[in-house]
C-alpha cells in the first residue's frame, strides 16, 4: 500500500472522526449531567444544518470562510434556543420518569424531529457548497487532502480543546462537573441545579446546532441525516465512556481508524467494521475506555 | 451440636474492591442445623461476606464450599438449586403481585430449577396450590391471601419473604440483619419464629446482627468480623469472654477519658 | 394467577376474545374495499409484531429498540427461500422463524450480558442497523430495491403434487394472515399463562430477588428474547407475499419504533394493548399517508404525548372509567 493510500486514508479517518465527534459531543455531555440518554440529538443536529443551508441560500451562498462559520454559529444559536423549549415541554417532565421510557420519549422526539424536517425543507435531496477557500484540495506530494477535511478536523480539535477548558478550568465548568457527580451534594449546598441542567441543556443542543452548520457542507442534505449520525454518535459515546468528553473524542478517532481499515480491506459493506468494533469494545470493556466500571 | 461434617465453609475469602480490601483472609464454618451469627462494627465488611457467600459476588481470592462441593464458581441462583436461601435486611417480594401469587412463584422455580422451558404438569400444579395454603398458615398470612404484597405491613412482608426461602426447602438460610428496624416486641417474636423454623426444619442460619439481645437468643456459634479481618468465632460465652472482642466493641478504658 | 396476574384477565377470556377477533376478521373481505383489507392484512401482522414486543417490555421488562431486524430476517428469509429456492411457502415460513430464532440467539448472548437496560437497548438498535446495512448492501437481496414480484403462494402438502390451496387469488391470503396470526397470538398468550411467563413478571419487578429464589435471571431473559424474535420473524414472513415486496425499509429502525408505538399507545400492562394501537395507528398512518413527514411527526408526537401524559395508553384509561381494579390495585 503506497504512502499516498495511507495518508487518504488517515485523512478521511480523521475527518470522519471529528465530524463524529462534533455530533457527540453534546450528546455526552447531556448524558453526562442529566443522565438522559437523548436519542433525539441527531435530529437537533440535522435542523440546525438545514438551517444553516436556509441561511446560507438566503445570502446567497457563503463567500467565505466568516460567512460559513456565522451560519454555523447562527445555526447553534438557533438549536440552543429551541433546545430551550424542548427542554421546558419535555425533559423536564421525564424527570422522575422510569428509564425506559425516557429513551422512548426522546426516541419519539427525534421522529418528530424528522416529520418536522420532511415538512419544512421536503425530501429533496439538498447541498450546501463550501466557500471557495474551503474548496478543493492541497496536494502534499502524492498526497491529496481536501482543504474541507483539514477544516473540519480543525473545528472538531477546537471544539475539543474549548470544551476541556470549559470543564476543567473553568468555575462554571467544574460545576457542571460536580453536579453530574452528585447532584444531591451540589442542591445540599445551595447551588442552582435546575439552571445549570437548564444551561447544560442548551450547551448541548447548540454544540448539536453548531455541529450541523460545521459539517453542512459535508455532505448532501437530507431527512435521513439524523439517523445516519445518530447511531455513528452512540457508538462513539458508548466506545469511549458515557459521559466523558475526551473519551467520546478519542473513541471517534479509534472507530474512525478502525472503520477505515476495515473498508479498506472489506470494501462493499460501509459501516459494518464500526458495528463490529463497537460490539467488540462493549463486550470486553463495557464501560468504554474512559469510563468507570459500575 | 454434632461434630458431622461442616455445611458451609469459607476459605481465606479475600475481597477488594479496588484498592479497598473489605474481607482479608476470612474463613469460617457453619455446621448442620447451626444457627451462626455473624457480628462486627458497621464497615466491618458483614455484607461483603454474605455476597461472597451467597453468589452475588466473586471474591477475589479463597473457596466458598457447600457440602463438601466447591460452589465458588456457581451464580447465585446455582446455590439456590443446592440448598441456599437468603432473605435481605429491607424484606424483599414481589411488590406487584399478591401474596399467594409471591408464594407461586417461588414453589414454581423451586420445581423448575431453572428450566425455563416446560411446565409442571397436574398433579405438581396440585402440589403448589395446597404449598401455598399450607406456608400462608404457617406465616400467619391466612387472610392476606389475595392482598398486594406491596401494601402488606412490615412484620407481615417480613413473614412473606421468609415464607417465600424456606417454599425452595432450603438447608442454610443466609438472613442479611433480620431484625433491622424492628421494636422489641418484634424481635422477641423474629426470634422465636426463626428457632422454631430452624428446629421444625433443622436448616442452618447464618445471619448478621447488631441486637445483642437477638444474637445470644439465637445463636449457637459466634464469628466477630473486624476491618474485614476475623478476630474471634466460637461459642457465645467464649466470645463474650474473649479479650480481643471486647475491646473492639467496648474500647480501651484510657479511650474513654 | 388471581387478578395480580399480568393481564388482568384470564386466559379462557382472552381466547375467547381471540375467537371473536377472528371471526370478525374473516368478515373483512366481504365488508371492505381491496385497500382496505390489504391494510388489515397488516394489522394482523402488526398486532403479532406488538404482541412479540410487549413480552419482552411488559412481560419481561427488557426494552429492545431493534425488533425491526427479526421483521426482515423473517421477510428476507422468506422471500429468498422461495424466490431464489423455488421453497414452497409453508416450509419457508417455518424456516423463516428459525433465522429469527437463531439470530435472536446470537445478538441476546451478546447483548444480555450487561443487565443496564440502557446498554441494551443501544445493542440492540446497533445490530439491527447492521442487519439493515447488510440487506441494503448484499447483491441476492436486491440491495436497496429488495425483492420484489412475490407470489402470493399456493399451499401444498408433501408428495401429494395434486391438491393445494391456491391462495393466488383475490384477497385469499388474508384468510392464511388471520388464521396464522391468530395461531400466533394464541400461541403467545398461552407461553403467558406458563409458569414461565410468571416468572418473568416476577423478574421484571426484582430480578435479584427472582436470583435468589433460583430463576436464572439471564436464561429467561435470552429465552423470551428468542420467542419474540421468532414471533417478529414469523409476522415478517407473511408480509412478503402479501405485499408481494420486501425492502430494506423493513429493516430500518424506525420500523423498530413501531411495536413500541403499538405498546405505549394500547397500554403495556394489557395483553390487547399492542393490539388495540396496531389497530388505531394503522388508522392513523392511513389518514396521514399522503404528505411527507406528517406520518412521522405524528407517529412521533402520538409517542411523546403517551409517554408524557397517558403512560399506561388507552385501556388504562376504560379501566379508570369502569372503575376496575387494574393489576391488583384494590377498588376505592
Amino acid at each position: 500500500m503506497l504512502l499516498s493510500d495511507v495518508a487518504t486514508l488517515l485523512v478521511n479517518s480523521f475527518t470522519w472522526a471529528m465530524a463524529t465527534f462534533l455530533v457527540a459531543a453534546g450528546l455526552t455531555l447531556v448524558f453526562g449531567t442529566l443522565h438522559i440518554l437523548n436519542f433525539s440529538h441527531g435530529g437537533f443536529f440535522m435542523i440546525g444544518a438545514y438551517v444553516a443551508f436556509s441561511l446560507a441560500s438566503a445570502l446567497g451562498g457563503s463567500d467565505s470562510i466568516a460567512v460559513y462559520l456565522f451560519g454555523a454559529l447562527a445555526a447553534g444559536v438557533a438549536i440552543a434556543l429551541l433546545g430551550l423549549v424542548v427542554d421546558r415541554l419535555v425533559l423536564r417532565r421525564l424527570a422522575g420518569v422510569e428509564d425506559a421510557y425516557v429513551l422512548i420519549a426522546t426516541y419519539a422526539l427525534l421522529l418528530v424531529c424528522e416529520g418536522a424536517t420532511k415538512l419544512v425543507w421536503g425530501l429533496k435531496y439538498q447541498s450546501v457548497m463550501p466557500p471557495p477557500s474551503l474548496d478543493g484540495a492541497w496536494a502534499l506530494g502524492s498526497v491529496v487532502v481536501p482543504r474541507l477535511s483539514l477544516f473540519i478536523i480543525a473545528a472538531g480539535v477546537a471544539v475539543y480543546v474549548a470544551l476541556e477548558v470549559f470543564l476543567n478550568r473553568t468555575r462554571s465548568g467544574r460545576l457542571v462537573k460536580a453536579i453530574a457527580a452528585d447532584p444531591w451534594m451540589a442542591r445540599l449546598l445551595g447551588v442552582n441545579v435546575r439552571l445549570v441542567y437548564t444551561a447544560t441543556v442548551a450547551i448541548g443542543f447548540a454544540l448539536a446546532g453548531l455541529a450541523g452548520g460545521l459539517l453542512v457542507a459535508n455532505q448532501t442534505l437530507s431527512p435521513t441525516l439524523a439517523s445516519a449520525f445518530v447511531i455513528y454518535a452512540f457508538g462513539v459515546i458508548i466506545v469511549g465512556g458515557m459521559g466523558s468528553i475526551s473519551g467520546a473524542f478519542f473513541g471517534s478517532i479509534l472507530l474512525g481508524l478502525i472503520d477505515a481499515i476495515g473498508q479498506w480491506l472489506l470494501p462493499g459493506l460501509p459501516g459494518l467494521p464500526f458495528f463490529v468494533a463497537m460490539t467488540l469494545i462493549l463486550l470486553l470493556r463495557p464501560q468504554g475506555l474512559m469510563g468507570h466500571a459500575q | 451440636m454434632n461434630a458431622a461434617a461442616p455445611l458451609v465453609e469459607a476459605h481465606h475469602l479475600d475481597k477488594s474492591y479496588g484498592k479497598i480490601a473489605v474481607l482479608h483472609d476470612v474463613s469460617l464454618t457453619v455446621a448442620p442445623a447451626e444457627a451462626h451469627v455473624v457480628i462486627g462494627p458497621n464497615g466491618a465488611g458483614k455484607t461483603t461476606l454474605f455476597k461472597v457467600l451467597t453468589g452475588e459476588v466473586k471474591a477475589n481470592r479463597g473457596r466458598v464450599s457447600f457440602k463438601g462441593e466447591d460452589v465458588s464458581r456457581l451464580a447465585a441462583h446455582q446455590r439456590v438449586h443446592r440448598g441456599f436461601g437468603r432473605t435481605f435486611q429491607v424484606a424483599r417480594v414481589f411488590g406487584k403481585l399478591s401474596v399467594q401469587d409471591n408464594l407461586r412463584i417461588a414453589l414454581e422455580a423451586h420445581r423448575r430449577r431453572g428450566n425455563p422451558i416446560g411446565g409442571l404438569g397436574a398433579a405438581a400444579t396440585r402440589e403448589v396450590g395446597e404449598a401455598i395454603a399450607r406456608l400462608c398458615a404457617e406465616a400467619g398470612l391466612e387472610r392476606h391471601r389475595d392482598t398486594l404484597s406491596g401494601t402488606l405491613a412490615y412484620g407481615d412482608r417480613k413473614r412473606l419473604e421468609l415464607a417465600m426461602v424456606l417454599a425452595l426447602e432450603p438447608t442454610v438460610l443466609f438472613l442479611d440483619e433480620p431484625t433491622a428496624g424492628m421494636s422489641a416486641a418484634e424481635r422477641r417474636a423474629t426470634v422465636e419464629l426463626l428457632r422454631s423454623v430452624k428446629q421444625r426444619r433443622q436448616l442452618s442460619l447464618l445471619l448478621t446482627e447488631h441486637d445483642m439481645d437477638v444474637v445470644f437468643g439465637l445463636a449457637d456459634r459466634i464469628s466477630v468480623l473486624h476491618y474485614g479481618k476475623l478476630i474471634a468465632s466460637g461459642t457465645p460465652e467464649a466470645i463474650r469472654a474473649d479479650a480481643r472482642v471486647q475491646e473492639v466493641y467496648l474500647g480501651r478504658e484510657d479511650h474513654d477519658a | 394467577m388471581t387478578h395480580t396476574s399480568f393481564f388482568g384477565g384470564s386466559t379462557r377470556r382472552d381466547f375467547l376474545v381471540l375467537l371473536v377477533m377472528m371471526l370478525l376478521g374473516a368478515l373483512v373481505p366481504s365488508l371492505l374495499n381491496r385497500g382496505l383489507i390489504f391494510i388489515a392484512g397488516l394489522v394482523w401482522i402488526n398486532a403479532v409484531f406488538g404482541l412479540a414486543f410487549n413480552l419482552l417490555f411488559g412481560l419481561a421488562g427488557v426494552l429492545s429498540f431493534g425488533q425491526a431486524m427479526f421483521f426482515a430476517a423473517g421477510a428476507y428469509a422468506a422471500a429468498a427461500l422461495m424466490q431464489q429456492l423455488g421453497m414452497p411457502f409453508v416450509p419457508a415460513l417455518l424456516l423463516a422463524g428459525a433465522v429469527g430464532a437463531l439470530l435472536a440467539g446470537a445478538v441476546g448472548a451478546v447483548a444480555l450480558r450487561r443487565s443496564e437496560g440502557v446498554y441494551f437497548a443501544i445493542l440492540t438498535l446497533a445490530f439491527a442497523e447492521m442487519l439493515h446495512l447488510l440487506v441494503a448492501n448484499i447483491g441476492f437481496l436486491g440491495k436497496n430495491d429488495g425483492l420484489s414480484g412475490l407470489a402470493r403462494p399456493v399451499l401444498t402438502l408433501p408428495g401429494m403434487p395434486g391438491v393445494g390451496l391456491d391462495l393466488t387469488q383475490g384477497d385469499r391470503f388474508y384468510y392464511f394472515i388471520v388464521a396464522a396470526c391468530g395461531g400466533m397470538i394464541a400461541l403467545i398468550r398461552w407461553v403467558v399463562s406458563t409458569p414461565f411467563g410468571r416468572a418473568l413478571q416476577a423478574l421484571k419487578q426484582d430480578p435479584q430477588r427472582a436470583e435468589f429464589l433460583g430463576i436464572p435471571v439471564r436464561l429467561h431473559r435470552l429465552a423470551i428474547f428468542v420467542f419474540a424474535g421468532t414471533m417478529t420473524a414469523l409476522a415478517g414472513a407473511l408480509v412478503a407475499p402479501w405485499a408481494q415486496i420486501v425492502t430494506p425499509e423493513l429493516a430500518h429502525w424506525s420500523n423498530s419504533t413501531n411495536p413500541i408505538l403499538y405498546t405505549l399507545l394500547g397500554g403495556s400492562a394489557y395483553f390487547w394493548g399492542p393490539v388495540l394501537g396496531a389497530v388505531l395507528l394503522s388508522a392513523v398512518f392511513y389518514v396521514t399517508r399522503t404528505l411527507a413527514g406528517i406520518s412521522d411527526l405524528a407517529t412521533g408526537l402520538l409517542l411523546l404525548g403517551v409517554v408524557l401524559a397517558l403512560p399506561g395508553g388507552v385501556l388504562s384509561l376504560l379501566d379508570r372509567w369502569t372503575g376496575r381494579p387494574k393489576d391488583g390495585e384494590r377498588p376505592q
